[in-house]
């Protein structure tokens, strides 16, 4: 052999493999970084998910809001053979208009994801439909829906989760995002050559999610909705709203409000306000009890006493301040049954003003209880000039959430203790077992023992034999206060004289209180031209509705004995 | 005379190397491309199993054997060529493979040894014409007919490996070298003709060879198996962690097992390969060089060649610096046919390390 040109032959091959390893490091090495986007797009998608999030149960276990498994289904339109046939199955199987699909199909090319929210029954044979026809590149993801089987009740309470982040958006589903979980998951498909996905990388979905109990009574909430459309119906208000809460523990049974919405189709509202948290108004004479209570505790009333009402209107710094009556002289129990500004005023400025604002806050007014999101604190600036008095006294110049004066009016109900309002009852795991129960809390006494005794009875009688008397039940006791504020009206820059807010905060049955409500308007109309709005009024149809109904819910036995007549006018009417 | 017990140890143990990696490769390759995942890897390793007994065979058998037999082999080849050409086609348009049932046979691939066989037993029966341009003539018209039968199946790239291994070999042997390259005389100047003529299309086929365009039919398997080097980098993504098996690279576990080596096991993986083959090679030049016998010579010779071109061949198909035309990379790709002959090519090659070496002194005239 020539070993010259054998060595040669060897040096050519070893010349070879060396091309080879420099388009190695070429290839591997230097040009990596364009291939890499390549790469990208070849093998991964990234699909956005929304992940389950946890369900949250009204106190007896119902759903209010559950996530559904749902489907999304995609087409590669580039790799579809039979665009026609395609579009026509898909179009009978998820209800797309054919024409919207077979505009996918041939005006597209990539990845685009056709269908969201798709049934997940549909999944065999969304499946059968992509073997029969062997095209690979329809795919099915795994994805969710939030959904409330009540719909709008407590719509506005419960709130709502983006569609498209799978965060809380309004509500307790805000508030509870922490725990509840949600969100989207970026998906990062790994896919084969036909478009199958082959493995899911990079999807942080093991995030530990909880259940979430409220406080709401779901079956007390829907009779509160009911005898707040009645009202609406009857004043059809701007705003309204009803709550009721247990006294002694604070928790929310029912947050109705109106406007509601419905959170299945929450985009479709533009309003999504709770008013119950989240906006604070004046609140007229549902004041005056508290000015009355302090008053007993500075032991500068005498409830027998007789107080001049001066036919109806007091000037106070020059500024003259009327009654809705003109009174004449009345005691304070009269005073708070009747409603008198003047005499409420009057009793006001014997008071210490310091005192006066230490009683509202210390009654839970001016800040926020902290249960729900986006909650008003409500305007209570503290001016020690009488004519600032006497507009608190009245509930003017200052306002409070619906939430806030619940919460004053239950340490009437409880004996003088200032509760924190709870919504959420507790928190539940997977199998449904609690991991964490929240205790009501009671935040201090506010009202001497004192007070309350004296302040009850006349609360019973306000609505027995008062500004709240149209709203009393043939069964049971109720206690409270109706509130009617004048509106500010931007239009005349003065209180208006046809606008107001009116309130009814009270609760029942008045011995043992099991409940307390407020029930609240912002601008109600008059039933018929020249009708005097007043809380009491306005609140009836309320209370007519929805103390009966709630003390027969929970098996209690009326604590009044009907007299005959009180029966048969009822059957009467 | 057989010395004691002796063979090249370098060599046996790259081919084993080889084979192991081969096999983990297969197993990569082809884990999801069935419903049971060791489909291939069983046909694989029974594949493994004939090709050592053929290759212990070939290791027992003495090289006189084969110069015994030389002309009958390429006579039952070329007689194999015609029948697979007169045999039916499978329904894919190519007459490659006889089908024996348990597996298919692939009689180009016994061609390629056929051929050296021939070319060793001519040139030791003409070696005082050895600078003559006669055996010259006779060889590259033998094998260019063998070559146009494999053409024909049609093989182009087993067709062009018979005329490359051919020119290697006579390169290598004492003739005269204007005769060994007399061929590049009619070659060059068609390749030039057919460039001037056509020089578009071949500029525009030469481009898509470097950068295949990933979405053409053509450029699409050239492309992908790049892609698997670029995933794989300098680390690899990983023994079996590879994803351009995933119906990307077709061929995944016979043509482009280079490309699969590439991206799971990236540059390291890659270079160690090429080594193995190199030093497959080195041994194989070395150990024929030595040899006494001069047939003997020219058949480690060309089996090392058939080897090492087939790897060359299949490597630059992998990082496309040669058209796909299929070659398998031996001892490493799924494949019965070419396992079995690599096997048999690496038993003659250890065979032929026990033989007799040159005697250190020159025999007296």
């Amino acid at each position: 052999m020539n070993e010259f040109r054998t060595y040669f032959v060897l040096g050519v091959f070893t010349l070879a493999f060396f091309l080879a390893f420099g388009r190695i490091l070429q290839v591997q090495i230097f040009e990596r970084e364009q291939f890499q986007k390549y790469i990208e797009n070849q093998y991964y998608q990234i699909q956005e998910v929304l992940l389950p999030r946890g369900t949250i149960f009204d106190r007896n276990g119902k759903f209010t809001a559950i996530s559904v498994p749902t489907l999304s289904v995609y087409v590669i339109p580039k790799y579809i053979k039979d665009k026609e046939n395609v579009a026509k199955q898909l179009s009978l199987l998820l209800k797309i208009p054919y024409e919207n699909l077979r505009k996918v199909l041939y005006e597209r090319k990539n990845y685009t994801v056709i269908a969201t929210n798709v049934d997940k029954s549909l999944k065999p044979q969304l499946e059968k439909l992509r073997s029969d026809l062997k095209e690979w590149n329809i795919g099915i993801i795994d994805s969710s829906m939030r959904f409330y089987p009540f719909g709008s009740t407590a719509g506005s309470t419960i709130g709502c989760v983006s569609k498209k982040t799978g965060k809380g958006l309004e509500g307790m589903e805000y508030a509870l995002d922490d725990y509840l979980g949600g969100g989207v998951a970026k998906l990062r498909f790994l896919k084969d050559a036909r478009g199958n996905l082959v493995a899911i990388e990079n999807a942080d979905i093991t995030k530990k999610t909880y259940n979430a109990v409220l406080t709401i009574d779901m079956n007390v909430q829907y009779i509160a909705e009911e005898a707040l459309m009645e009202l609406v119906q009857e004043r059809n208000p701007l705003e309204a709203a009803v709550l009721i809460m247990n006294p002694y523990t604070g928790e929310i049974l029912a947050a109705a409000t109106y406007p509601n919405y419905d959170p299945n189709h929450y985009e479709s509202y533009k309003i999504r306000r709770n008013i119950i948290f989240q906006n604070a108004y004046e609140v007229g004479s549902v004041a005056k009890p508290i000015i009355l209570a302090e008053a007993i505790d500075e032991k500068k009333v005498d409830l027998n006493e007789i107080i001049d009402c001066q036919n109806g209107a007091i000037y106070v710094d020059g500024v003259r301040i009327k009654d809705h009556k003109r009174f004449g002289l009345l005691t304070p129990v009269q005073i708070i049954q009747h409603s008198s500004n003047v005499g409420a005023i009057k009793i006001a400025l014997r008071l210490d003003p310091k005192s006066v604002y230490k009683k509202f806050r210390d009654l839970g007014f001016g800040q926020k209880t902290g249960i729900f999101p986006g909650e008003a604190s409500g305007f209570l600036r503290e001016d020690y000039r009488p004519v600032n008095i006497a507009y608190a006294a009245i509930g003017q110049n200052w306002t409070a959430t619906p939430l806030q004066v619940a919460v004053a009016y239950s340490a009437f109900a409880n004996g003088g203790y200032l509760v924190k309002p709870m919504i959420l009852k507790g928190l539940t795991d997977d199998t449904g077992n609690y991991v964490k129960i929240f205790q009501p809390q009671v935040v201090k006494k506010v009202l001497s023992d004192e007070s309350v005794k004296k302040i009850k009875p006349i609360l019973k009688l306000v609505v027995e034999d008062g500004t709240a008397k149209s709203g009393k039940s043939d069964f049971f006791t109720i206690g409270g206060k109706t509130g009617t504020a004048q509106k500010y009206d931007p239009a005349i820059k003065a209180l208006s004289n046809s606008k107001w807010y009116t309130w009814f905060a009270g609760f029942f049955p008045v011995e043992k209180p099991l409940f307390t409500v407020v029930v609240f308007a912002n601008e109600p109309k008059p039933k018929f031209p020249g009708e005097h709005i007043g809380g009491g009024g306005v609140s009836a149809t309320v209370l007519k509705n929805l103390v009966d109904r709630i003390m027969f819910y929970y098996k209690q036995k009326p604590d009044k004995v009907p007299t005959s007549d009180n029966s048969l006018s009822s059957v009467q009417r | 005379m057989v010395k004691s017990f002796h063979f090249d140890w370098a060599i046996f143990v790259s081919f084993v190397l080889l084979v192991i990696i081969g096999l983990v490769a297969v197993y990569s390759a082809t884990y999801t491309a069935t419903s049971d995942p060791f489909y291939y890897l069983k046909r694989h390793i029974f594949a493994l199993f004939i090709a050592s007994i053929a290759g212990l065979v070939a290791y027992s058998t003495p090289i006189s054997f084969w110069k015994k037999n030389a002309y009958l082999i390429f006579l039952i080849t070329l007689i194999l060529l015609i029948v697979v050409l007169v045999l039916p086609s499978d329904g894919t348009g190519t007459k490659r493979w006889i089908n024996l049932g348990f597996f298919k046979f692939q009689p180009s691939e016994l061609a390629k040894f056929a051929t050296v066989l021939f070319i060793a037993k001519y040139l030791e029966r003409k070696s005082d014409k050895l600078d003559k341009f006669g055996p010259v003539i006779v060889i590259y018209a033998v094998v260019g007919i063998t070559g146009i039968l494999v053409a024909v199946e049609p093989h182009k790239g087993a067709f062009l490996f018979l005329i490359i291994l051919t020119g290697l070999i006579l390169f290598s042997s004492p003739l005269k070298l204007k005769y060994v390259l007399s061929p590049a005389v009619i070659i060059i100047p068609l390749f030039f003709l057919f460039f001037i003529l056509k020089s578009n299309y071949a500029f525009s086929r030469l481009k898509g060879w470097l950068n295949p365009d990933p979405t053409s039919k053509e450029g699409y398997q050239p492309f992908q198996a790049m892609l698997s080097f670029a995933k794989g980098g300098p680390f690899g993504e990983g023994i079996g962690m590879g994803t351009q098996k995933l119906k990307y690279l077709p061929e995944i576990h016979t043509d482009y097992i280079f490309s699969l080596i590439g991206e799971e096991t990236g540059l390291i993986g890659s270079l160690l390969v090429m080594f193995l083959f190199f030093i497959i090679l080195y041994r194989g030049v070395k150990t024929s060089l030595e040899k006494e016998d001069f047939f003997t010579e020219i058949l480690g010779l060309g089996v090392t060649y058939i080897i090492t071109l087939n790897a060359v061949f299949h490597i630059f198909v992998n990082l496309n610096l040669f058209p796909s035309t299929g070659f398998t990379l031996p001892f490493v790709s799924y494949g019965g046919s070419s396992l079995i002959m690599s096997f048999v090519y690496i038993g003659i090659l250890l065979r032929i390390s026990k033989e007799a070496t040159k005697m250190v002194y020159k025999k007296r005239n």
